[in-house]
């Protein structure tokens, strides 16, 4: 009784303060009590629903949606864009974690297999997702009257889009649960993959749009455009972790200032030099974890010990940006999308499975661990929009819906198949929990 | 949990990270064969950068150089965002202040002393600016009171010199006094927060009431949650949940964080239970961020302006006569030690003047609010460095001169 009575006190303190005659700019201040509040209440929230049998995890981004700006307004706009301000800064973290966890000598016999798995689900999304978006573009809400080029472009815009998987959910889900075992690694190696390639598909694209609607191809060549940000993402990590690596052998102190400070270098100047600040972190984890082992495991379970927080306001920034309008206005079209994505994604998984000679867990519940989407899926949508403002706006209105969606299915069966998998706690080495 | 004596508000020492990752390395000094010069320096452990300097010195002139007056690398645009770490790193030492308090309470005479000495200092720092700044219509961007106000209160602060239990008796009452100094020093910026809101926007004089109301509000929820928690993730998210809410609705409301801090830190420590033990350890982990963070932003915002240089060094000397002054009538009510033996011990003024500086600069208009925070910053910098000559090298109980320390341990006051 003791948690849902602070639960109470916690949420009725941030309602009174910002419903005070607060003085002139506090929006900008509001930083400070949406961390507060999002931490304790969203954990509380967690807890609670773990008892009902459902994932923490669920918990932390149904408190965001409905606290968040759409419902409650507990966490209001201002609120909610701050959580996601600092959300740069957590998924530098906790890409980071998940490179501590790759080991490259674990991993090396399996990564064959693994390339082929991926190869194969990611092949069959994208031709099966391609065919249905270009036979069924007079319906969908994206320039029906398309002529047959820009459709086939648009199509193709659209499919790489929606095929692509959010790596930064993935990770979350596993150190939240503290998962570890083969399944995960699949599940992580497949996702890290997809966006790789997602990276690639919507570069082109987009050029490909702009050659067929008309416009002007971008100065800079295609794949000097990819390259840079895939090969420069992952060198500029990799040097960020050997230097971070060298840091912890030879001087060791105030490795927590250290820590806060590489996150926000790969986080903050990774944007600023176009790079995808996910692939950075994961580089720079995979560095510390692979040059400097001993420090680098060390550095992995203080690490990960210290990482919920980072983990909660995560999920709840997420729930509280679901933008659950776009769904009253497109959430047919959108459902309909995400059923066909989530069979493709099963189908893929089982025949890639099959031909990379995979059994077991990854067999059967791979495609649970592609149904997430967020922030990157997110971020290009916006680009799109931007640049293309006549279809843009209601492509990312679709786009949207669909994450939505995806976003609030994708971490429950993510986490319901880590618990099937028996990994859920392996991290530490101890037994699964069935929650 | 065994219940540990505690001596001072804890900061400094090393940081736990690092003790977890067990990386006992040599230490700078050792590594750079200058080990015996360590006896000679300080020994204060703020931040672990010990033997030696205080982190003021290290890192206000860092954040100068990553600030948008040299490389903008902290452009104002991110300093902005960084203002959710400040006031979450003021409500921390404001629970430590408060917790510092509920222990030492009884004695009641260095109690008494430490706000005598803090009084004193307040006033002549007050009234000194206040009169140069109106003789010489120096620009200073709002009244010519609430700034001199505004700095008097940032230098009452005192860090005191070292709570590491082999330190001299003297060094120990300092320590206490400097503690208990903040009280009123506290007391004081929170109702001139509410005075400068008041003069620059609406006012509500229930507002001076908001720290407490936020701090009772808090320590209760913290009370149901603490002790129960379970596990170390747990009670690291529940305690830093806490310190945000804290530090979070005080900034929302343009409250003093240490003051909400202070009454969470008073209730936690005096309500039987363990939810002070929870706080002390997981706290103890977000102290090295926070007040690198705090030093850092007020380095950053500094701006070497006219005004600046012009109140400078009038801030540190009558700093200077506040604490010699304060410790002429603080000596007076204590036994053990000598006058000034504990005006040297208070000249370091530690972190907390630099911390309430940050909070006048976002509750004063903008030129006002960045003279404020220059003149503090740079003079708790100054007054760092004049601490390192004023502050006698600590004596062990026996007399003799303490060994280099093998490690960071222990803690020194903010």
């Amino acid at each position: 009784m003791r948690r849902p009575i602070a639960l109470l006190i916690v949420l009725a303190l941030a309602w009174s303060v910002v419903n005070i005659d607060a003085p002139e700019g506090a929006p900008l201040r509001v930083t400070g009590l949406a961390l507060g509040v999002a931490l304790i209440a969203a954990y509380l929230a967690g807890v609670l629903l773990e008892r009902l049998k459902l994932p923490k995890v669920t918990g932390y981004l149904l408190f965001g949606l409905v606290c968040g700006p759409y419902l409650l307004n507990i966490i209001n706009r201002p609120m909610a864009r701050e959580l996601q301000v600092f959300n740069g800064l957590a998924v530098a973290l906790i890409a980071f974690i998940a490179g501590l966890e790759i080991n490259a000598a674990r991993l090396r016999p399996r990564l064959a297999s693994i390339a082929q798995l991926g190869a194969v689900v990611l092949a069959t999304m994208y031709l099966v997702l391609f065919a249905v978006f270009w036979f069924a573009w007079p319906w969908l809400p994206i320039e029906p009257d398309a002529p047959p080029a820009l459709r086939a472009a648009l199509a193709f815009l659209l499919t790489s889009v929606v095929a692509s998987f959010s790596p930064t959910v993935t990770i979350a889900v596993v150190a939240e649960s503290r998962s570890a075992g083969t399944y995960t690694e699949t599940s992580l190696a497949i996702v890290i993959l997809a966006d790789l390639i997602l990276i690639l598909m919507f570069t082109l694209a987009m050029e490909l749009v702009r050659w067929t609607g008309g416009g002007s191809a971008q100065q800079v060549g295609l794949l000097a455009a990819a390259s840079w940000e895939i090969i420069g993402s992952l060198a500029f990590g990799a040097i960020v972790g050997a230097l971070f690596s060298f840091y912890l052998r030879s001087i060791g102190r105030e490795v927590t200032l250290v820590l806060v400070g590489v996150c926000l270098l790969l986080s903050i100047a990774a944007r600023a030099l176009h790079f995808e600040p996910v692939l950075a972190a994961l580089a720079a984890g995979l560095v510390v974890e692979n040059v400097a082992p001993p420090e680098g495991d060390a550095l992995k379970r203080a690490v990960e010990r210290g990482a919920l927080p980072v983990l909660v306001i995560f999920f709840v920034a997420a729930g509280a940006s679901l933008q659950v309008d776009a769904l009253a206005t497109i959430g047919l079209v959108a459902l309909a999308i995400a059923v066909l994505r989530g069979v493709l994604a099963w189908g893929g998984a089982h025949l890639g499975s099959r031909l990379s000679g995979q059994d077991g867990p990854v067999s059967s519940m791979l495609w649970m661990s592609l149904i997430s989407q967020a922030g990157v899926t997110l971020g290009l949508t916006l680009i799109a929009a931007q640049e293309f403002p006549t279809w843009g706006v209601p492509f990312q209105t679709l786009m949207v819906a669909l994450i939505a969606i995806n976003q609030l299915i994708g971490p429950v069966l993510f986490r319901n198949a880590l618990a099937r998998a028996g990994e859920i706690g392996q991290m530490d080495g101890g037994a699964a929990r069935p929650h | 949990m065994k219940r540990q004596p505690l001596r001072s508000r804890e900061l400094g020492g090393a940081d736990p990270l690092d003790t977890q990752l067990g990386l006992p390395q040599q230490s700078l000094w050792q590594r750079l064969k200058l080990s015996r010069l360590a006896p000679h320096l300080q020994r204060r452990a703020a931040l672990g950068l010990r033997p030696g300097i205080a982190p003021a010195v290290v890192l206000v002139p860092i954040g100068f150089l990553l600030g948008p007056q040299v490389t903008n690398v902290l452009s104002i645009e991110v300093l902005a965002h960084l203002q959710v770490g400040i006031s979450i790193g003021l409500a921390l030492l404001g629970i430590f202040i408060g917790r510092a308090l509920a222990r030492e309470a009884h004695h009641l005479r260095a109690l008494a002393a430490g706000n005598i000495e803090s009084a004193m200092t307040i006033g002549i720092v007050a009234v000194a600016l206040w009169f140069l700044i109106t003789r010489s219509q120096v620009p200073v961007g709002a009244d010519a009171v609430l700034v001199a106000l505004c700095l008097a209160v940032t230098a009452a602060a005192s860090s005191g010199h070292t709570a590491d239990p082999r330190s001299d008796p003297a060094a120990r009452v300092a320590t206490r006094v400097a503690d208990f100094d903040d009280l009123l020093l506290i007391a004081v910026g929170a109702l001139l927060l509410v005075f400068i809101r008041g003069s620059y926007g609406s006012f509500s004089p229930a507002l001076a009431l908001a720290p407490v109301g936020i701090g009772i509000v808090v320590a209760i929820a913290g009370l149901l949650l603490f002790e129960h928690s379970d596990g170390e993730s747990e009670r690291g998210l529940l305690v830093l949940g806490a310190v945000a809410l804290l530090g979070g609705a005080s900034a929302y409301l343009m409250t003093s964080p240490l003051a909400a801090g202070l009454v969470a830190g008073l209730i936690w420590t005096l309500v039987p239970g363990r939810a002070d033990e929870v706080l002390t350890r997981e706290a103890h982990k977000l102290q090295h961020p926070l007040i690198a963070l705090l030093l850092i932003a007020a380095g950053a915002f500094f701006v070497p302006h006219a005004t600046v240089w012009w109140l400078l060094v009038p801030y540190v000397l009558f700093r200077l006569v506040g604490k010699i002054l304060g410790a002429v009538a603080a000596a007076a009510m204590l036994p053990g030690i000598r006058t000034f033996e504990l005006a040297g011990y208070l000249v370091p003024p530690g972190v907390i003047g630099v911390g309430f500086s940050l909070t006048f600069m976002f509750a004063l208009p903008s030129d006002a609010g960045r003279i404020v925070v220059s003149v503090a910053a740079a003079g708790a910098l100054l007054s760092e460095l004049l601490g390192m000559f004023l502050i006698p090298a600590a004596p062990h109980v026996d007399g003799t001169a303490p060994p280099a320390p093998p490690a960071p341990a222990g803690g020194a006051t903010a």
